[in-house]
């Protein structure tokens, strides 16, 4: 069950960020993951800003998908004084700080962004990362800031960390499946019972910071799975409330097994 | 009986760890009702008397001036003195001269039935480093591959050796240093003397001290004084290895502060032979780890694991790959994780686990 190539490149880029890695050995802080800003309505996957250097950079994951230029061009507006009214930085010189948009994708991405980039007719930077070898390289266009790291040299282990941010709204039903799992087998016992909306702030870490209409996606793709243990009859849901019929321990074994069967499918699909 | 203040406690422990005079090569032996002062060093996220209530023990409590909380604790039909020296809240230190036999399962059950207390965890660097701070008389060191070890891909199943004697300090030594041996030797207890040093010179005060890996000190000997100091010294230090874990290793999702925690590293020496294998003991409620939780495939010997740690029922999410574990613990999660699991992995499963990894444990 492999992560969605978004979900991954958000856990690279939050990766990049941390103790010892390139973007926060440049004094580069994250201050927001998929946050809706408005003006000018968007939704950069993650913003980083450094005092130190006094930047912003809007790093956002391409997966590959559509190429789409409205989205970039709003991002172009962005500016590190807006974004400190909006409360989302915190720069004492926000006046003075630039902002740079980084489009960050894989490699086998490249030609099709390169294409959309050149197309639209904005100003981007680009990160690419090689699936195969970890290695992370930058183009030409890099904001200056992040160059004095030297990314073109910056090696990422495989495989790629995933756990930072679990899963997002692109994700599949099923890659949340253990999550859901974890917050059924702990949350209650045999029998109690829970409020769907209450469940749902249990699955995510971020649940709270999340916008209303991301809720609203996420919360389609918790409903997901929970059919998808109700048809086991692990599980009953009436009227907008789940109970658990079985043990916490039976609850463990088949749950866990129906996972694997999944996997197992999901192998012998691909063969 | 109750104490009114520090240091009538300091008299009055001076007076029991002076009576009982056996050299550290003897096994320990009290008779007469005459018990060893025990001092249980937890880590506690709520008050622990009222604790001990909901647990439905009969508590009798008078807080002193300086910090001192004293608790009579009636056990069958009897009543045990417990004092809890609370300076540093999240850290308190419970000294007793109840029996053991009431002591540790007392301070054991507590632990195990509750979410907001644990034990402290000295991993085997840690257990190193306290055997170096005096004159090491005896260890044990053992291993319970049991459970792990199934399809025995290790050689040695279960181990346990007590060894006391002058030699302790080199025979340990040894066995660290044994190729067949080294990854079976986690060090559960160091038995030694320690001295007071006072402006960098050794004083002649001491106190004999058993310490075994969760945080449970035995004392008997000279000075009290000495006591207290090695405690001190043991408390700063554990308590400097969590701050590190939850500075570095909490990963912050709300971005509240800005900054952004990393996930927390351990190697294994020796690669898993079947992952699934060794999940399903590492995620079931009554194993060796206290873990539970589910797993799926993401890439050949690649698994993400999302569980809760039962001591403290919060979740945190592991990669699991041949050769190492990644923890990533969110915000609001203990740090006090990351010694527990190393140290049980230690006793489990290999002994040098997490040597060379993440913060100096």
């Amino acid at each position: 069950m492999k992560l969605d190539d978004h979900t991954q490149l958000i856990n690279i880029g939050y990766y990049l960020g941390t103790k010892g890695k390139p973007l926060a050995t440049e004094a580069f802080n994250l201050v927001a993951i998929e946050r809706f800003i408005s003006p000018p309505d968007c939704e950069p996957d993650m913003i980083f800003h450094s005092n130190k250097h006094k930047s912003t950079i809007i790093l956002e994951a391409k997966s590959g998908n559509n190429f789409d230029c409205e989205q970039l061009k709003k991002f172009s507006t962005l500016t590190t004084e807006g974004l400190s009214k909006l409360l989302i930085v915190s720069a004492p010189e926000a006046k003075r700080c630039n902002c740079s948009v980084i489009y960050f994708a894989f490699e086998h991405c490249k030609d099709r962004l390169d294409k959309g980039i050149k197309a639209c007719g904005v100003d981007v930077g680009l990160i690419f990362v090689n699936e195969k070898d970890g290695k992370i390289s930058t183009t030409d266009l890099i904001s200056p800031a992040i160059m004095k790291t030297d990314l073109n040299k910056t090696t990422i282990p495989l495989p790629f960390p995933t756990q930072y941010y679990p899963f997002t709204s692109t994700s599949s039903h099923l890659e949340i499946l253990p999550e859901v799992a974890i917050a059924l087998r702990e949350g209650f016992s045999k029998n109690d019972k829970i409020a769907k909306n209450d469940f749902y702030v249990n699955i995510h870490p971020a649940w709270k910071h999340m916008n209303v209409g991301k809720q609203k996606i996420f919360a389609e793709l918790i409903d997901k799975s929970l059919d998808s243990i109700r048809q086991d009859g692990l599980i009953t849901i009436k009227a907008n409330k789940i109970r658990l019929n079985v043990s916490n321990k039976q609850f463990q074994i088949k749950l866990q097994e129906k996972i694997d069967n999944i996997q197992n499918h999901e192998n012998i699909s691909m063969t | 009986m109750f104490v009114e203040d520090r240091s009538e406690l300091r008299e009055l422990l001076q007076e029991r760890v002076s009576t009982i005079q056996a050299d550290l090569l003897d096994k320990p032996k009290v008779g007469d009702g005459v018990n060893y002062l025990k001092s249980y060093l937890i880590e506690t996220h709520m008050d622990f008397p009222k604790l001990l209530h909901e647990l439905g023990y009969i508590v009798k409590m008078k807080k002193t001036n300086d910090s001192l909380i004293n608790m009579k604790i009636r056990v069958g039909s009897k009543d045990y003195f417990f004092y809890m020296d609370t300076i540093e809240e999240r850290f308190p230190i419970i000294h007793t001269l109840s029996d053991v036999k009431i002591a540790d399962p007392l301070i054991h059950k507590t632990i195990k039935n509750s979410h907001d207390v644990d034990h402290t965890w000295f991993t085997r660097q840690f257990m190193r480093r306290l055997s170096e701070l005096g004159e090491l008389k005896s260890f044990t060191v053992k291993i319970d591959r049991t459970k792990f070890n199934e399809d025995r891909a290790y050689d040695i199943d279960r181990m346990s050796l007590r060894l006391w004697g002058k030699e302790a300090k080199n025979v340990l030594h040894m066995l660290e240093k044994n190729k067949q041996l080294s990854n079976s030797v986690a060090i559960t207890n160091v038995g030694f003397k320690y001295y007071s040093v006072i402006d960098g010179l050794r004083t002649n005060e001491y106190i004999n001290n058993y310490i075994t890996f969760d945080g449970k000190f035995t004392a008997w000997g000279a000075s009290i004084n000495s006591h207290f100091s090695l405690l001190e010294k043991v408390r700063t230090n554990y308590m400097d290895q969590i701050h590190n874990i939850e500075e570095g290793y909490l990963i912050d999702l709300s971005l509240k502060s800005g900054r952004s925690g990393e996930f927390y590293n351990i190697e294994l020496s020796t690669p898993l032979e079947n992952i699934e294998k060794f999940l399903k003991v590492l995620l079931n409620e009554h194993g060796p780890v206290r873990l539970v939780g589910f797993y799926q495939k993401e890439a050949k010997d690649f698994y993400r694991v999302v569980c809760v740690d039962m001591h403290i029922r919060k979740k945190i999410r592991m990669e699991v790959m041949k050769d190492k574990i990644r923890v990533y613990m969110h915000d609001g999660t203990c740090g006090n994780t990351i010694p527990r699991i190393l140290t049980l992995l230690q006793h489990h499963l290999e002994s040098s686990t997490g040597e060379e990894d993440g913060v100096a444990l």
